[in-house]
């Protein structure tokens, strides 16, 4: 059986950045995995991250979320978005967000490209994620861009790893 | 690109164990079918992994994914789920079930283009002393409405899992493009 789960891509940023970027990404596999370890660099009264694909900036992106802060339950929609937006709020030292993305089918030209994702946030919320960028372009760069009102961006020791998985 | 060996640090046995991730076998849908099956799946895994990107034909709203092993159709399934609807959080289950309901699954209601992205992890698929237990996440966006949602699931057998058929509960058919794909996880 032909072995699979390959990683394509790892950064980790040694200072604060604005954003990351994953470009030339091939169409070998079937889907990709994004696994982000993420904290702002300030502590924001609200922070999060962004995905984009192939740098469409336009409002292609939805969502439907899911989440518990350990106290209560919510779920809502964000439609006609201009990135596929996660929370992140962990303020104490040493303390990142996770985030692990699916992005299905990522390289096909016939359906929209959908993303399942958990985010773990342990000091704040757990959550999970069905989005659709609506665009039927295989997907050939990711962007991440922090979202925070610090503008200060993504911390030292943030990490951002892309896998590829290919069906046989 | 050299495929990862992953490294997972035991903290009961301080052991290091090496996995390897393999692709067992995919089926890509070309024509309307009511139901896939993975056959005579190698019992050398250690765990099971079903990545699927699903649609079918039920114009009636969303469809439900389900799955039944070694085409077992007793009431012997179980499941329960946490899910979003854009609107609330809420729990569903079934109990002496004759299949697993994974979740809802974009069909022909929404967009053709849309399609419902799973993860689906079933745990030592070969041990004849255990129940077989599944996890899932799941759902689809519809850009204004959607589902997400893991679950868990049940088949109270001890058999090892040698099949597995992935149908519609509504009877309706997988659509072109839809695609079942089976990896096979290793801890060496």
């Amino acid at each position: 059986m032909p072995s699979t789960y390959t990683p394509i891509a790892s950064t980790t940023t040694t200072t604060a950045s604005s954003a990351i970027t994953f470009s030339g990404i091939s169409g070998t596999y079937t889907d990709l995995v994004l696994i982000m370890s993420i904290r702002a660099n300030s502590t924001p009264t609200s922070f999060g991250t962004g995905v984009r694909f192939n740098s469409d900036t336009g409002t292609n992106y939805s969502r439907v979320v899911a989440y518990g802060t350990g106290s209560a339950t919510a779920s809502f929609t964000s439609s006609n978005q201009s990135r596929i937006f996660f929370s992140a709020g962990p303020t104490a030292a040493s303390t990142f967000n996770v985030i692990r993305l699916n992005i299905m089918n990522y390289s096909n030209s016939t359906t929209y490209k959908t993303v399942i994702a958990r985010n773990d946030d342990s000091s704040d919320v757990t959550s999970m994620t069905a989005a659709l960028w609506r665009n039927t372009n295989a997907i050939t760069s990711v962007t991440i861009t922090p979202f925070d009102d610090n503008a200060t961006g993504f911390a030292i020791g943030c990490t951002f790893t892309l896998y590829g998985i290919k069906a046989a | 690109m050299t495929p990862i060996l992953g490294i997972f640090d035991s903290a009961k046995s301080g052991n290091l164990y090496q996995t390897s991730y393999d692709s067992i076998s995919t089926q890509t849908v070309s024509s309307l079918v009511s139901s896939v099956t993975f056959s005579s799946i190698p019992q050398t895994y250690t765990h099971l992994q079903l990545r699927i990107l699903a649609k079918t034909s039920r114009g009636a709203g969303p469809d439900i994914l389900c799955v039944r092993y070694n085409g077992d159709t007793g009431n012997n399934y179980a499941d329960h789920l946490i899910y979003g609807d854009g609107s609330t959080v809420s729990p569903d289950k079934d109990t002496s079930y004759p299949q697993q309901n994974i979740h809802r699954v974009a069909a022909d209601d929404v967009n053709a283009s849309i399609f419902s992205p799973f993860v689906i992890d079933i745990f030592d698929y070969t041990n004849t002393n255990k129940f077989k237990t599944l996890r899932s996440l799941g759902g689809y966006d519809a850009n204004g409405s959607g589902r997400i949602a893991f679950g868990s699931g049940l088949w109270q057998s001890t058999s090892a899992i040698s099949s597995i058929t992935l149908f519609s509960a509504y009877a309706e058919s997988w659509k072109p493009n839809t695609q079942f794909a089976l990896y096979g996880l290793k801890v060496a």
